[in-house]
């Protein structure tokens, strides 16, 4: 755990930012409250980050903050649902997620002229889990459900989405993040994503592809 | 812009509200709203309390309140005595009264000739703060960070003069500040880190880390300094 973590000071000193400027994205919310972590060292309390996620971080801001203002940044980086909506026909036709993720999207809920952003939210989700081999089409059902259900709950707030199977009956959950979650023997985590991680993913997706411009309502 | 016909919330006298959307907010009195407040305008006089968190896009409080969640707004006037027992967010604020915060204290300005604590971290590009009274936070960041001896009519010296035995504590006590330009005086710190540190007089400093610059008051103690 200790060689993840960057100190505050090494963290300005290997990116070059300045205190106001790390201050004054936090304050825009572009850098999560919780990788800030307080440690006492011998020279007083110190804050260090989680060192990947943290680096990662600033080098993005740093790259976009050249053509979009922190306001529009800090609504790419923010865990709180965009208000866009893309139409059926700009959602298949992008790279953004496969045909077969709209398809059984469109078998639970019926068809759809336009996707909002939790929807499209929903389908990336389920894409990624597709994809990656993690659950099947009858379980992809039982995942959008739990988003359309529950995901507003959360209210902006990190979560993760976990799919748990056993004894070949799965399970599929949403729990706020960062927190710790254990299950019996015989469960097996089938898959887990983070919420925000999806969130940030598919909002750049649709700024890079041109779909969030123009279409915010 | 959205122009919704929200009505105004009054309370004259004795009252209590359930809480809700509104235009125009006014407590004269004393005025109990249990739950959340979304309004454009605030103002308490005399005594307000509301339970939930508080939306405004303009707040004055010149009497006592207690809000028991966060307060988020453009433009927070503070002239009486304040608790908030969560966060506050805020483009200007501006203390003269007696605040006090719970969780974090976020703005694009502070500034307080008043008395304040703040449990957690104040961020804010600028920071002014004129010391009158006691004031205290766990941590202060921000682009520029200046804290000055109050220097108007000096209640505290009237009070010296005729009760000289009582100490009176003021001053500002904090655990880290951390800015870009820093100037402080009449404070109580265990580190400064900034580029360009200016510790002025009556400070007490255990360490400053610096940049660029650090010039140091005859009279201010700083115990460790050292050029990063």
């Amino acid at each position: 755990m200790e060689n993840d973590l960057i100190s505050k000071k090494d963290l300005l000193e290997l990116t070059g930012i300045s205190y106001g400027q790390l201050y004054r994205w936090k304050r825009k919310m572009l850098i999560p409250e919780d990788w800030f972590v307080r440690k006492s060292t011998f020279t007083g309390q110190e804050t260090f980050f989680p060192r990947d996620k943290i680096l990662a971080r600033v080098e993005k801001i740093k790259n976009m903050k050249e053509e979009s203002s922190l306001d529009e940044l800090a609504d790419i980086l923010s865990p709180s649902p965009k208000d866009i909506e893309i139409t059926a026909a700009e959602l298949n036709s992008g790279s953004i997620v496969s045909n077969a993720a709209v398809e059984l999207f469109q078998d639970v809920f019926g068809l759809r002229e336009h996707f909002s952003f939790p929807d499209i939210l929903s389908v990336y989700i389920l894409d990624k889990m597709l994809a990656s081999g993690d659950i099947s089409g009858e379980e992809g059902r039982v995942l959008l459900s739990t988003l359309e259900g529950h995901l507003d709950s959360f209210k902006g707030q990190n979560c993760d989405m976990i799919f748990i199977r056993k004894l070949g009956t799965s399970v599929c959950v949403l729990v706020s993040a960062p927190n710790q979650i254990s299950f019996d023997k015989g469960a097996r985590i089938a898959g887990r994503l983070n919420v925000a991680a999806c969130i940030e993913e598919l909002k750049t997706k649709l700024l890079n592809g041109g779909l969030a411009n123009g279409k915010t309502i | 812009m959205e122009r919704q016909s929200k009505s105004d919330l009054r309370i004259n006298g004795l009252g209590s509200s359930s809480g809700g959307t509104f235009n125009y907010v006014q407590i004269n009195g004393k005025g109990e709203i249990s739950g959340d407040l979304n309004c454009s305008e605030l103002q308490i006089n005399g005594l307000g309390s509301v339970d939930g968190n508080v939306k405004a896009t303009s707040v004055r409080i010149a009497g006592k309140s207690d809000i028991g969640g966060d307060l988020t707004g453009e433009r927070i006037v503070i002239d009486g005595l304040v608790e908030i027992r969560g966060k506050v967010s805020a483009e200007h604020l501006e203390n003269r009264g007696a605040l006090r915060i719970s969780g974090d204290c976020g703005a694009e300005s502070f500034k307080s000739t008043g008395g304040f604590t703040i449990g957690g971290l104040l961020n804010s590009e600028k920071i002014e703060i004129e010391v009158y009274a006691s004031c205290t936070a766990r941590e202060i960041g921000g682009e520029s960070v200046d804290v000055r001896r109050g220097r108007g009519f000096g209640i505290k010296d009237f009070i010296d003069s005729i009760l000289p035995g009582l100490t009176w504590k003021k001053g500002l006590s904090v655990e880290t500040i951390e800015g870009d330009n820093i100037f402080i005086e009449d404070t109580t710190a265990k580190v400064v880190r900034g580029s360009d540190v200016r510790v002025g007089t009556g400070c007490s400093v255990e360490s400053v880390e610096y940049k660029n610059t650090f010039v140091a008051a005859p009279d201010a103690i700083v115990k460790r300094n050292r050029k990063i």
